[in-house]
């Protein structure tokens, strides 16, 4: 590897595979899934047991591929900032012509994520370690789809809103310094109840200030202040949704998730 | 983790409602929304969803509402994972320092982590925070940069040559010891072979795995083959005198020439023996889920079986000149004897600690040799405590054992017994025969007693008089006719009482073995063969 060679960004491989037409996806799809089936072949797994092995391999290597995140922290940030879009391809109204499908064949093969993501399944499967921590995911069975609701009265949902919260001050930690405005404000609304009652139609802009004040006497909080932090609150949420694609229900369920990860490492 | 508060959490919905509400959409964003036109969009959730369903099911398929949710769950699991993943890199670049944004996305976009969204604490993430400490500076231009670089990698490729060499040179003289200990249990009446051996384990430790691997053992006249399936030896580099033994079963038992006369396989069987390279100071062995069978021409029958067995036994210091004594403590859980009678057919869990004094000989012995060797140094084994339970039955001991010059085993035992045992050692006393029926009643009212008869068909237990009879035969013990002087004690071997009263909850109950044959009170219960 060298500095001229720089690992593309698994948001470029999504955005070209977004871009293909259903035709070509399903080409790209049957191609990747050949792969791993040479790949299972490789290991000399019983025959019985190979067409398992190959979905599976091939539904975790779909899922790193669909994914990947352009996070609003971390290098990926940067990385977006100066990601150049994707390499100069042509298309084809045929699959197997098609510049787009062949790269994104490359990158699959050019990365060394056949082995890795079999290493996935192991460690999800027996709970081992992949060269450092891992995480456990889990599948959701029919009964609770269909018990699934966003009722307020359903068992769970207390402890989902608590792990949102605590995705979102994670997440938050590593965006923003602990004594700039927007990370005080996050505190405050996770931990005060009296501050969280005060919210409905409006933001208790006025009691926020009031509450800071007591918790920080050294900065006087006006209302420009703690609304100035609420602005970059949305600007900061916008692009996480942005960046994701991804609707409130959806990230607060990769808040709750990454709260996850995070407890699991 | 900062904590959050748990109570009023539907208050708490609300300040959750509002963050989330905050840009105002609420519908999945798509193209339309991507701030840079000139790129490609991400697709939202609900397209990857989609995407992933076509991938997996096909395009022609229609997607239940479980199979969406599933896929939707899984995708947002792996998201949460790339930023966990990614953050994780932004740390570990973070400080390895450097200014430059492309040495921080080298650091963070190593091949591991690349679509991964792992966090990588390991061996990769440390290997490329390395890399990336070196490549700072050359990216940065400096001069002092170059030479720094320069040096590092001839102090890696040193490093990693004088590993090489040094696990080469640890591999051959594995080897080499192998082969030499071979010889020696060779003249020893031992030979051991392998259908296929392979040495391997680089960089960390040298593994020799042995395909088939076949003992054939002299013990007195006869002798034995001792097949399995597979034998695993490893030391690590940095601990060569540590030999760890792993053996994949089945195994078999038998005569030359003749089919497995004892089979036995096991989840587990390994073993560990510290300073192996001259006197072991420390010996270990683990077997899990171990059953043995005795094989006939018509079935199998069950020998013995165990669902966990520890032992170990480490040297005592001692002083110099003294000799060798061993520390040993072992455990069986879930433990059956099926040719025990009808006690110890039934599941026991059993624990002793003991040392094993004057402990000698060299490696290169026969067993037999080393017995006679231990006994003619006054060896001796002290019980410090033993301990054997089957539901409310428990029996404790103590006491010491050991060889005379006939290879007979002498000692004797303290024994304390509560619940069934109490009981069941009643049935030994009282200047009566020993009530066969009495103890299978009270075999059966231990937990999963009403399996006795299918435990012990064909084993029914011999009677004191014909274990009287058989040891006078032997020479060891009085015949039965002696035996029945009056009072029933007259002829005890010197040193043996009887029983003591039962105290408050238990049943004191010396054990005594003379010349091999054990008394449980004054009451000949089994004979131990010569053991040389």
């Amino acid at each position: 590897m060298t500095l001229d060679h720089l690992p593309v960004p698994g948001t470029t491989r999504l955005r070209i595979l977004n871009s293909l037409p259903r035709q070509h996806q399903a080409h790209f799809f049957a191609e990747v899934r050949k792969l791993c089936a040479i790949y299972i072949a490789s290991l000399r797994i019983p025959t019985a047991d190979r067409e398992a092995e190959i979905l599976e391999l091939f539904s975790e290597v779909m899922a790193k591929l669909l994914g990947v995140t352009g996070s609003g922290a971390g290098p990926k940030a940067a990385e977006s900032a100066q990601e150049d879009g994707s390499p100069v391809m042509s298309g084809h109204h045929e699959p197997g012509r098609d510049d787009r499908v062949a790269w994104l064949l490359a990158e699959v093969r050019g990365w060394p994520a056949l082995a890795h993501r079999r290493e996935d399944i192991r460690r999800q499967r027996y709970g081992g370690k992949w060269q450092g921590e891992g995480y456990r995911q889990v599948q959701l069975d029919e009964d609770h789809v269909d018990n699934l609701s966003v009722d307020a009265d359903e068992p769970h949902h207390d402890r989902d809103m608590r792990r949102v919260w605590r995705g979102i001050l994670v997440m938050a930690k590593t965006e923003f310094a602990p004594t700039e405005d927007i990370s005080i404000l996050l505190e405050l609304m996770a931990k005060d109840p009296e501050i969280a009652e005060a919210f409905g139609a409006e933001w208790p802009i006025r009691q926020i200030a009031d509450a800071l004040d007591k918790s920080h006497p050294n900065a006087p909080w006006s209302d420009d202040r703690v609304d100035n932090a609420k602005k970059r609150l949305r600007n900061w949420i916008s692009r996480l949704k942005r960046a994701h694609g991804l609707d409130s229900t959806d990230l607060m369920g990769l808040f709750a998730r990454y709260a996850g990860s995070y407890d699991k490492g | 983790m900062p904590a959050v508060m748990t109570k009023d959490d539907a208050v708490a919905d609300r300040a959750l409602k509002a963050l989330m509400e905050l840009d105002g959409e609420s519908t999945p964003l798509s193209a339309a929304h991507d701030h840079d036109s000139s790129k490609p969009p991400l697709p939202s959730l609900d397209e990857r969803v989609d995407m992933f369903l076509r991938a997996v099911h096909g395009s022609e398929s229609s997607f239940t509402a479980g199979q969406k949710a599933r896929a939707r769950d899984r995708i947002l699991n792996t998201m949460a994972a790339d930023v966990a993943g990614d953050l994780s890199d932004f740390e570990i670049s973070q400080a390895a320092g450097g200014a430059d944004a492309t040495a921080k996305t080298i650091g963070a976009k190593t091949i591991f982590a690349q679509g991964n969204g792992q966090k990588k604490r390991g061996f990769g993430s440390l290997f490329y925070g390395m890399l990336l400490l070196l490549m700072a500076p050359l990216s940065a231009g400096r001069p002092m940069g170059m030479r720094l670089v320069a040096a590092s990698l001839i102090t890696m490729f040193v490093a990693g040559t004088g590993w090489s060499g040094a696990w080469y040179l640890a591999a051959r003289s594995a080897e080499t010891a192998v082969a030499s200990w071979i010889d020696g249990e060779a003249k020893a009446g031992r030979s051991y072979e392998c259908g296929s051996r392979n040495l391997r384990g680089f960089p960390t430790h040298v593994e020799l795995s042995c395909i088939d691997p076949k003992a054939t053992v002299a013990l007195g006249p006869s002798t034995v083959v001792v097949n399995a399936k597979a034998l695993r030896a490893t030391a690590s580099i940095l601990q060569p005198d540590v030999l760890t033994t792993e053996i994949t079963g089945p195994l078999s038992i038998s005569e030359p020439g003749k089919p497995g006369q004892y089979l036995g396989n096991w989840t587990l069987a390994k073993s560990v023996v510290h300073n192996v390279s001259s006197n072991p100071t420390q010996i270990s062995f683990a077997v899990d889920d171990l059953q043995l069978y005795r094989a006939s021409q018509i079935n199998m029958e069950p020998v013995l079986a165990s669902g966990r067995l520890r032992f170990d036994a480490r040297v005592h210091p001692t002083g110099p000149g003294e000799s060798r004594t061993f520390d040993i403590a072992a455990q069986i859980g879930e433990g059956s004897i099926a040719n025990g009678g009808p006690i110890l057919s039934q599941p026991f869990a059993a624990n002793v600690s003991a040392e094993l004094r004057n402990a000698g000989g060299t490696a290169s012995e026969s067993l037999t040799a080393r017995l006679r060797q231990w006994q003619a140094n006054g060896g001796l084994v002290d019980i410090k405590a033993a301990r054997i339970q089957q539901g409310d039955a428990v029996a404790t001991a103590s006491g010491n054992l050991g060889l005379n010059k006939l290879g007979l085993v002498d000692g004797a035992l303290l024994t304390a017994v509560t619940g069934t045992y109490r009981q069941l050692a009643q049935t030994y006393t009282g200047g009566r025969q020993p009530g066969q029926t009495d103890r299978e009643r009270l075999a059966n009212s231990l937990p999963e007693g009403s399996s006795v008869q299918s435990r012990s068909i064909g084993n029914i237990q011999k009677s004191e008089r014909e274990l009287r009879n058989e040891a006078g035969r032997q020479g060891q013990a009085p015949s039965v006719d002696q035996s029945n002087a009056p009072g029933g004690h007259a002829n005890l071997p010197a040193g043996l009482s009887p029983p003591s009263l039962p105290k408050d909850g238990s049943f004191e109950l010396p054990i005594s073995i003379v010349n091999g044959a054990i008394y449980f009170g004054t009451t000949l219960v089994a004979v131990i063969p010569p053991l040389f």
